[in-house]
């Protein structure tokens, strides 16, 4: 009798853990996951609304000032070329480089490819010239200060009238380099439109 | 010397009186335990709840704005 009421205990308090731990894992463990998964949601759901009225303000902001600026933002969108079609840019390069008394050629290097091309915000342009040295100056000036918006980022000038050595120094010793026919060859880079 | 087994039956009879200790005071551990659930569902109602509603609300990620520095400067290139 007195064993059969011990085993009797022990089932009892073996009932009494497992439901415990039934109810620990199946119930109180998932209920406070919910309470902290719905925390973090209430705080991320009012970060993003603080997100979206920063940018509703920016936005209104714009909204207000942005008939100032239309004028200038269509004179600006002028400077950058046309990706798909530059033969304005070309005209112009060919143009600025043939009033000088240059004899142009204008070639568009390869921007890369795929992804990488069409994340780029320019296209790289080549112009090789024949003419005077004293009209280069000139030709930089004209096409940095021209309708385009464009970064020359390396020019190559090598001479072009096959002179000795003896007769190049003379000319330097009488000033006469500035009347050298050259040949100078410019990258630059061309920002686009997007 | 004490062999194994005797040190399993010491170890399982304080064990057992620590159980009837218990049971003896019933109602206290009643109250105990109602009192750390009590601390358990404040420090969770704090953490999960208050700090969360007092959150002050931050900006994430990037907002999209006008660049008023490269219109300026853009346009100060046009008018040159």
């Amino acid at each position: 009798m007195k064993i059969r009421e011990i085993k009797k205990n022990y089932i009892a308090i073996f009932v009494l853990i497992l439901v415990s731990l039934v109810l620990l894992v199946f119930v109180v463990w998932p209920l406070c996951n919910d309470i902290k998964q719905g925390s973090q949601e209430m705080i991320s759901a009012k970060n993003s609304i603080a997100t979206l009225s920063a940018q509703r303000k920016e936005t209104q902001d714009f909204a207000k000032k942005y008939q100032s600026y239309i004028a200038n933002l269509q004179q600006i969108d002028n400077l950058f070329i046309d990706p798909n079609n530059p033969v304005s840019f070309i005209e112009f390069l060919e143009n600025t480089a043939v009033d000088l008394q240059f004899v142009p050629k204008v070639l568009l290097q390869s921007s890369g490819s795929g992804q990488s091309a069409s994340n780029q915000n320019h296209v790289i342009f080549q112009i090789s010239v024949k003419g005077s040295f004293s009209n280069i100056n000139e030709l930089l000036k004209n096409l940095e200060s021209g309708p385009y918006f464009i970064e020359i980022q390396n020019i190559t000038v090598q001479n072009s009238d096959n002179l000795a050595n003896k007769d190049i120094f003379k000319q330097y010793a009488s000033g006469g380099y500035l009347s050298r026919q050259i040949q100078a060859t410019l990258s630059m880079k061309a920002f686009i439109k997007k | 010397m004490d062999t194994l087994t005797d040190i399993a039956k010491k170890i399982l009879s304080k064990i057992k009186c620590f159980f009837w200790v218990l049971g003896l005071h019933a109602f206290g551990l009643i109250l105990v335990v109602i009192f750390i659930e009590v601390l358990i569902g404040g420090f969770m109602f704090y953490r999960y709840v208050i700090v969360a509603q007092e959150h002050i609300p931050q900006v994430e990620g990037t907002i999209i704005q006008f660049n008023e520095n490269a219109y300026n400067s853009l346009l100060s290139r046009l008018l040159k």
